[in-house]
C-alpha cells in the first residue's frame, strides 16, 4: 500500500506537476518504495506474445520497407524545397532587420535636423520710386527699397546718371 | 547463431539476415505495441515501422547494449508519435475512437482487447503506464532498462508503475476482480 500523502499527489491534475512532485516523494518515502519494488502479480489484462504470435509475419512487409530504403524510387531530379520553417525564419530576419534600419534612420534624424532652409537669393528686393529730389543742385530720385527683413526699409536717394 | 553475429551480417550487406531479428522479436514487439496503443492493426503498422527504422538506424547501434532494449525504444517513440498523430486526428474531426473502429485482430489477442475489462481498465491507464506495466510483466524488465527504454528516469518509472498498479487495483476492484493477490488463473478476466 503506498501512502496516503501518495494518494493525494495522484489527485493533482496536472500530469507533468504530479509526476515530479511524487518522484521527490518517492525518493524520501520508504513505504512507498518499497510498494513500488514490490513483484505484485497483475491479472492477465495485458495483451501477450504469445497470443500475439499465430499466425503473425511481419517480415514480408518489413522486407518490402527495407528495399524501398535501398532502392529509392527513381524520379524527376527536382532540388528539394527549403523546409518551411527556413522561409519563416527567413521573413522574420527580415522584418526584424527593416525594424532595426527605420529605427536608426528616425534616431539620427532626430540628432540632426539638418539646414533650415535658405531663403531665395535671386529674389529682387522689392524697391519703389517716391519722388524726386537735389543732391548738390543735380537732380536724383528717392526710394524705398524693402528689406530682406520685414522689419527694415531703407529710404535710398540716387543721384540721376548724367548720361541717360 | 547470436544477436550480434546476425547483425554483423546485416551490417555488411546481407538483408535477409535481419529476418531472424524479425523473426525472433515481432510477436514480443506487437504485444508490447497493442498493450500501448490499444489496436491489434495499429500495433502491426507500428511495429513494421520499427522493426524498418532499427535496419536503417543499425550501424548506429551501440554493441555494448542490448538490442531488445534499443529495439524497444524505436518502437516505443514510434507508438507515442502514432497515438498523438491520432490525437490531433480525432481532435481536428471532432470525434473520439470508437471501439467499434478497431478491426479485428487474429489469435486470443482479439478476445483481451474485446473484453470490457480492457476498455474499463486499461483504457483509464495513460500510454506510458501502459509501456511500463508491459515491459515490467511482459518482458520481466527492471526499473533500469524499462528507463533506458523510454527516455526517462528510474524513479519515473517506478512513478508510472505505482500510478499504473493504484488505477488498475481501483478499477479492478470496481469490477470485481481481486488484485494484487495470489497468483492469477487464465481465463480469469471477465
Amino acid at each position: 500500500m503506498t501512502c496516503l500523502w501518495f494518494e493525494l499527489l495522484c489527485r493533482i491534475p496536472v500530469a507533468g506537476i504530479q509526476l515530479r512532485m511524487s518522484r521527490r516523494h518517492l525518493l524520501r518515502c520508504p513505504r512507498c518504495r518499497q510498494e513500488s519494488e514490490r513483484d505484485a502479480s497483475l491479472p492477465p489484462i495485458l495483451v501477450t506474445a504469445d497470443r500475439v504470435a499465430a499466425g503473425l509475419d511481419l517480415w514480408p512487409a518489413v522486407k518490402r520497407g527495407i528495399m524501398a530504403h535501398r532502392e529509392p524510387a527513381a524520379g524527376p531530379d527536382v532540388a528539394p524545397l527549403p523546409a518551411r520553417r527556413s522561409w519563416r525564419w527567413a521573413a522574420a530576419a527580415a522584418m526584424a532587420s527593416l525594424l532595426v534600419a527605420t529605427g536608426l534612420w528616425i534616431l539620427l534624424q532626430g540628432k540632426h535636423p539638418g539646414p533650415l532652409p535658405e531663403p531665395p537669393r535671386d529674389r529682387p528686393s522689392a524697391q519703389t520710386r517716391l519722388c524726386s529730389a537735389k543732391i548738390a543742385d543735380r537732380p536724383a530720385r528717392v526710394f524705398q527699397v524693402q528689406s530682406r527683413n520685414p522689419d527694415r526699409t531703407i529710404f535710398w536717394i540716387a543721384r540721376n546718371n548724367t548720361r541717360s | 547463431m547470436d544477436e550480434n553475429t546476425w547483425i554483423e551480417k546485416v551490417l555488411q550487406g546481407d538483408p535477409a539476415a535481419f529476418e531472424s531479428l524479425v523473426g525472433k522479436y515481432q510477436a514480443r514487439l506487437v504485444a508490447f505495441l497493442w498493450n500501448l496503443l490499444g489496436s491489434g492493426e495499429d500495433a502491426r503498422d507500428a511495429a513494421q515501422d520499427a522493426f524498418i527504422q532499427a535496419y536503417i538506424k543499425l550501424g548506429q547501434f551501440d554493441r555494448s547494449r542490448s538490442f531488445r532494449s534499443w529495439l524497444f525504444a524505436i518502437a516505443f517513440n514510434r507508438g507515442i508519435d502514432l497515438l498523438r498523430r491520432k490525437r490531433s486526428f480525432h481532435r481536428f474531426w471532432g470525434r473520439e475512437a470508437s471501439a467499434g473502429d478497431q478491426p479485428a485482430a487474429p489469435g486470443g489477442a482479439a478476445a483481451i482487447e474485446d473484453s470490457p475489462i480492457w476498455g474499463q481498465v486499461l483504457g483509464r491507464v495513460t500510454p506510458q503506464e501502459r509501456s511500463v506495466l508491459a515491459l515490467k510483466y511482459n518482458e520481466g524488465c527492471e526499473a533500469a532498462e524499462i528507463a533506458a527504454m523510454l527516455g526517462c528516469s528510474e524513479s519515473t518509472v517506478r512513478v508510472h508503475l505505482l500510478n499504473a498498479r493504484r488505477k488498475l487495483k481501483k478499477e479492478l476492484g470496481a469490477a470485481g476482480f481481486a488484485f494484487g493477490q495470489g497468483k492469477p488463473e487464465a481465463g480469469e478476466v471477465p
